[in-house]
């Protein structure tokens, strides 16, 4: 009796459990229908990949809202992957989820991209737990990673970040993608050619009219001359030397530097993310186009008001003209106050001299 | 002149003494020199004060000074100002001397001569202590006539390459294309140059030497005691008693 109660309560409640499986499976086939057709929309080519389930921010802050959390990472010691909240929210893109950018991160173990997986884990962690967690040795991981960073030429990181940021920016990318940044990035072995991020920011990007964004007009020197001021960079992508210190020496960079607004930074000759070398026809600081370039400043410049301003800056090899001329001014007037000095020196002490002779004078008289 | 005193040399004792016990004045500045130094002198302090930030962006006193009236462009354009007024001023002393010139009232004391280049040695040899006093200084000294040529060829200077810095555009149509750096070049250290010439030289002959401490008043008055006179040029106040000596015996 007690027997056949017990079999009929257990099988009363796997009838239960049939029936609520079947209607869970029913009820997530139905969402799933419904939302299907919205969140298929006609894929654009080179779109990125949504992940499915997106997470909420909470699932992703777990570990990336502590501060502590610092990777090691080729070429980079100290590579810290806590997101900082407070300028996040801040940001243009604060409503948007992490997956909607990061698109490629698997929720659990990141494993679809080994930039993100090659987190130090063995502190923690045995390497025959990763190894049956991931299927894939640490030294896999590694190897994996680096052969990526070989191929592509640059952090995957980058090359996420360029697929997410495509797909609500495509004009931006297109023309990025064309430019001498862009090219340098999908050709590989520039490891430090800039993509969105390098200029805009990761998770505090802001609209350029905000003061506090790096494509401020007022920070955009600071952005560019980041890589551009660079010796090692320079020499290693042919890049024009002294930028840096010849916008600081010109209007444009004293009246920046004095708080101007009314002035012209890197991206107003040089473009925003359609760069080019000035040989390129297609820049803007090319013979062909530099006048028109200025001239959206400078009202009637020519070809010849253009070429009056360069990147050189005045030394004996560039500019030999202007460095004798520099060279004199400097020994002129120092040669001037010397002798200022010296004279109205001499003079006060012969003065006083004197005034004294004439005194000691007076008194032997009296 | 002889050593034998003459009636002529009498009177001219009598008419010095006459005149110092009036406690006489000379006029060494007329009322258009007094108005051309002053409108030369404040454009040119407050040029020097709207172009340092500039020249200087990076010292803290030029950003202080660009937040204090409104941003570094506010002061370009007062620079621009300060820049008319003083070519005003300098077309104004030209107009003034060829007026002048045309009159009939021509000068050559400003003229440099032979006489400069003694004075000049002798004032070297006073300061180092071998000649007891100065030499005996005419109208405008050695010292005041390099000033005023100084002055000319910086004011030229400044207006030319401060015109090319203002209008790029149409100076390069006309001009090769390295005037322009050329002029940013010139037109900071000409400015420094020009700067310490004033605050270091000028100043020194005007406000701190001893005996005109703590300023000589002749740019606002343009008048000279005959103390000052006599110290400072003895040999024009010797011309004018000569001069005023020889009127006086055409007279009667």
């Amino acid at each position: 009796m007690n027997n056949s109660i017990n079999s009929w309560v257990i099988r009363g409640w796997a009838a239960v459990l049939v029936v609520l499986v079947l209607l869970g499976g029913w009820a997530a086939r139905a969402q799933e229908d419904e939302t299907a057709p919205a969140a298929t929309p006609e894929p654009v080519p080179g779109a990125p990949r949504f992940v499915e389930q997106q997470s909420a921010m909470e699932t992703c802050l777990l570990c990336h809202g502590k501060y502590n959390l610092i990777i090691r990472i080729e070429g980079v010691p100290r590579h810290s992957l806590w997101l900082d909240q407070t300028s996040f929210y801040k940001s243009a893109h604060s409503a948007l989820h992490c997956s909607e950018c990061h698109t490629n991160i698997d929720q659990d173990g990141h494993r679809l991209t080994p930039a993100d997986v090659v987190v130090q884990c063995t502190p923690c962690h045995s390497e025959e737990e990763i190894s049956a967690e991931g299927g894939k040795t640490l030294e896999e991981i590694q190897a994996d990673f680096e052969h990526m960073l070989e191929v592509t030429g640059f952090n995957t990181v980058k090359t996420v970040t360029l697929q997410a940021c495509f797909s609500c920016h495509p004009d931006e990318y297109l023309e990025y993608r064309d430019s001498s940044h862009g090219v340098a990035a999908m050709r590989g072995g520039y490891t430090d050619a800039p993509t969105c991020i390098d200029c805009h920011g990761s998770h505090s990007i802001l609209p350029g009219d905000d003061e506090r964004s790096p494509t401020n007009l007022l920070n955009i020197p600071v952005t560019c001359l980041r890589c551009h001021d660079q010796e090692a960079l320079q020499a290693r992508a042919g890049l024009e030397r002294n930028v840096g210190e010849s916008f600081k020496e010109s209007f444009h960079g004293r009246r920046g530097e004095l708080g101007g607004t009314q002035i012209a930074v890197c991206s107003n000759c040089h473009g925003t993310h359609a760069i080019f070398p000035s040989t390129d026809p297609r820049s803007k600081v090319n013979k062909t186009r530099i006048a028109k370039t200025c001239g959206e400043c400078h009202e009637g410049a020519q070809l010849n008001f253009a070429s009056a301003f360069t990147h050189q800056t005045v030394n004996p090899r560039e500019q030999l003209g202007l460095y004798i001329l520099k060279q004199i001014y400097k020994w002129v007037i120092f040669l001037l106050i010397a002798q200022f000095v010296v004279f109205a020196a001499l003079d006060i002490f012969q003065t006083f001299r004197h005034r004294h002779r004439e005194k000691a004078k007076d008194s032997a008289n009296v | 002149m002889s050593d034998v005193p003459t009636a002529a040399m009498a009177s001219k004792a009598q008419a010095a003494e006459q005149a110092n016990a009036r406690g006489r004045v000379y006029e060494r500045f007329n009322l258009h020199h007094r108005i051309q130094h002053f409108f030369m002198a404040f454009p040119f302090t407050m040029l020097i004060i709207t172009g340092w930030p500039l020249r200087f962006p990076e010292l803290v006193v030029s950003k202080i000074g660009c937040a204090l009236v409104g941003g570094v462009e506010v002061v370009g354009i007062l620079h621009r100002i300060f820049g008319v007024m003083l070519v005003a001023v300098s077309i104004y002393h030209v107009v003034y001397l060829l007026v002048m010139f045309l009159r009939g009232q021509r000068s050559v004391a400003m003229l440099p001569s032979i006489t400069d280049a003694k004075e000049a040695w002798g004032d070297v040899m006073y300061f180092i202590g071998v000649r007891d006093k100065r030499p005996r200084f005419g109208r405008y000294n050695w010292i005041e006539k390099v000033e005023y040529y100084a002055v000319i060829w910086g004011t030229v200077v400044m207006i030319l390459s401060g015109i090319i810095i203002w209008i790029p555009q149409v100076a390069t149509q006309y001009l090769p294309s390295w005037v322009v750096p050329a002029s940013v070049i010139v037109h900071g250290y000409e400015a420094l140059l020009a700067g310490l010439a004033i605050f270091l030289w000028h100043f020194y002959w005007v406000h701190l030497h001893p005996s005109v401490y703590p300023m000589s008043m002749v740019w606002l008055t343009g008048k000279l005691t005959e103390d000052e006179m006599e110290h400072h040029h003895p040999r024009e106040l010797e011309m004018i008693k000569e001069r005023e000596v020889n009127d006086a015996e055409k007279k009667p």
